[in-house]
């Protein structure tokens, strides 16, 4: 199965330079739709859903496979090998940044710079490190995913009560986005929020932002602060913002801290 | 938000009964979740003072932790996105500190204060102790299911190990008892002794034995991982290639009397070694179990489409219960005393190879008949 299939690549816009955008754990590449269209008049965009989420092929998912970010890292090389020829600049939310981080260490050449989104390289307390979590907060997760297994029925809410304010949304979107295999979502929730990538984000060689929830349960400004000291010449950027999720909740300050560091960039590196 | 804006906000919700004493907890917060107001259902339920919650807690502030992030990762992306949510499940920490499950559906509204977010929460325990049974239940079958297939996969090497062990080792055996069967023969022309003859003879029959049953095993084995036994046919004459296996028979059973009954065309298409075995394995299986008193008697009986070889004794019947798996591998007759069961499958095996079939009938007045139909057209193997 080709890369371009399996993981339901979508390229807008056009430019010297191409961004890569990777959702995280929970829902799919919709998650871009604020941010995306912002930068596709001057880059290609490239948008994909992670094996196992949104509209990717459900026969390519291997248990084995996915049962690391490993996994997810050699599909992103693909993919990129699939769309581009020279570095990309990677955009990725959560879990995502770890997947890129490590794609970056198999194949450097592809990746010109990382923008890193609420990223974390480990979710679990440990020692002086405060990752946020303990295990049993994971499995509680776990639990809490599988009382919401019957019929995926949040998906379905608009459906049920309407969306008020939301008339431009279309039905196919409202019922593929967030929606998994059970079984799928929770070995993602257990490969996400168990991994440990401590080591590896001291391996990142090119230019790095990470951009910092001001107000994040599941990445504490605590651990962006970790990663900006753990990855030579990062940049840390906090906004101003209440959840996980700034790409959707505060679209306009993630663009602008994301241009900002862009245009910081050497031309000569980002583009093909 | 400001407070006058708030209490503006409250008062449109005014105090009915409708809302405060509805059957459902009903809460209302700011676009973050913040508390603006709930009702006394939801209160009384989770122990909450109205005052510690308006514009001091989050709504999702008051989940398990697993909520927590379930809420950052599927519920909130999705009230951005489609500006509701319903029937999800979480637990909610009451104000002592135990948890119960909940069911809530959430709508987020703009109204003149800004976005504000209606959550309706209805306690769900009992279903969450059905649910919790449910997964259990699954997780068992599951485990089970792994079990089983480990036991199956070990099973199955165990056996694949010890056919090809015994394809093996029966393989080997036959050149030993090759040379053991050129030295009786060389060593017969000097035997001098009654004495000598008889032992060479007894010698002589107990290696034939043992190749017969190593080349059994090694047909079984291919009957059973190879495919089937391999049959080359070729044009015969049917009642000749019967008249040769008996002559040959007659060597190693003299005291027993063999009739040969010939009927119809002669030409058949058949492989010649195959049905040589198949007469022999009758017919011994004949001379162990049949009267010893009484003739054998092997039809070969050529026809239009093939032909038939028929194998008949008189004595005891074969056990009823034995009957209807006869042919099956490891099948023994109760007085056995030779052999492991295999040739009876191996007979089997070839009239299948042959595109044909195997009949078995046997009583007491009429003794026990073996007819094995060998097909004329498309030869399998």
């Amino acid at each position: 199965m080709h890369a371009l299939q399996r993981n339901n690549v979508q390229v807008l816009g056009d430019g010297a330079a191409t961004l890569v955008f990777a959702h995280g754990f929970g829902c799919d590449q919709n998650m871009w739709r604020l941010v995306a269209p912002m930068f596709a008049a001057r880059f290609r965009v490239v948008l994909f859903d992670l094996t196992g989420s949104g509209k990717s092929d459900p026969a390519a998912y291997d248990r084995k496979k996915y049962d690391s970010l490993h996994g997810y890292a050699e599909d992103l090389i693909e993919i990129i090998q699939a769309t581009t020829e020279g570095p990309v600049i990677f955009v990725g939310h959560s879990v995502s940044a770890m997947i890129g981080v490590l794609a970056e260490s198999r194949a450097p050449e592809l990746f010109a710079a990382h923008i890193m989104i609420g990223p974390s390289p480990c979710y679990i307390n440990d020692g002086d490190y405060e990752g946020g979590f303990s295990r049993e907060d994971i499995l509680s997760l776990l639990d809490t995913l599988s009382s919401n297994y019957l019929g995926w029925s949040s998906t379905m809410a608009p459906a049920i009560m309407g969306a008020p304010d939301r008339p431009e949304l279309g039905e196919e979107l409202t019922n593929s986005f967030c929606q998994a295999d059970p079984e799928v979502a929770k070995q993602f929730a257990r490969v996400t929020f168990l991994s440990d990538h401590r080591a590896d984000v001291a391996k990142v060689t090119v230019p790095t932002l990470i951009l910092q929830c001001s107000d994040d349960l599941i990445a504490p400004v605590t651990v962006g602060k970790f990663l900006h000291k753990a990855i030579p010449g990062s940049t840390l950027r906090v906004i101003d913002n209440i959840g996980h999720c700034p790409h959707l909740s505060a679209p306009e300050a993630s663009v602008l801290a994301m241009e900002d560091f862009l245009v910081s960039l050497d031309p000569r590196r980002v583009s093909a | 938000m400001s407070a006058p804006e708030l209490s503006g906000l409250l008062g449109e919700i005014g105090s009915s009964p409708f809302y405060d004493e509805a059957p459902c907890g009903l809460v209302l917060t700011d676009g973050h979740g913040l508390f603006l107001g709930a009702n006394a259902t939801f209160l009384r339920w989770f122990g909450y003072e109205l005052g510690e919650l308006v514009g001091r807690q989050r709504f999702q502030e008051l989940l398990s932790v697993g909520g927590k992030i379930f809420y950052q990762t599927h519920i909130g992306p999705l009230l951005e996105m489609q500006g509701s949510v319903a029937e999800v499940k979480f637990d909610i920490k009451q104000h002592d500190g135990q948890t119960l499950p909940i069911l809530v559906n959430i709508v987020d509204r703009s109204s003149g204060h800004g976005k504000v977010r209606q959550i309706a929460v209805f306690i769900a325990e009992d279903r969450a102790k059905y649910e919790h049974e449910l997964v259990l239940a699954r997780d068992r079958a599951e485990d089970l299911r792994d079990q089983l297939t480990r036991a199956r996969e070990v099973a199955e090497d165990r056996a694949l190990f010890a056919e090809q062990m015994v394809a093996i080792v029966s393989h080997d055996l036959r050149n030993p008892l090759a040379a053991v069967l050129l030295g009786v023969d060389s060593v017969q022309m000097d035997a001098v002794t009654p004495r000598q003859q008889r032992l060479l003879a007894q010698m002589r029959a107990a290696a034939n034995r043992a190749s017969r049953l190593a080349n059994d095993l090694l047909d079984f084995k291919q009957a059973r991982v190879g495919g089937g036994i391999r049959v080359h046919p070729v044009p015969l004459d049917v009642h000749a290639c019967t008249r040769g296996a008996l002559a040959e028979l007659r060597l190693a059973m003299p005291d027993r009397q063999l009739v040969h009954i010939e009927e119809g065309p002669a030409h058949q298409l058949a492989d010649a070694d195959r049905v040589t075995q198949f007469i022999g394995n009758l017919v011994g299986n004949a001379n162990a179990y049949g009267d010893p008193t009484l003739p054998i008697t092997v039809s070969s009986i050529g026809k239009a489409n093939g032909f038939e070889i028929r194998v008949h004794n008189h004595g005891s019947p074969i056990p009823e219960h034995l009957l209807g798996k006869i042919f099956e591998p490891m099948t023994r007759g109760e007085q056995a005393s030779e052999g492991i069961g295999l040739g009876l499958f191996i007979v089997s095996q070839i009239v299948n190879a042959h595109g044909g079939r195997m009949e078995v009938h046997s009583t007491r007045s009429e003794g026990t008949t073996f007819r094995g139909f060998f097909a004329a057209g498309e030869v399998a193997g």
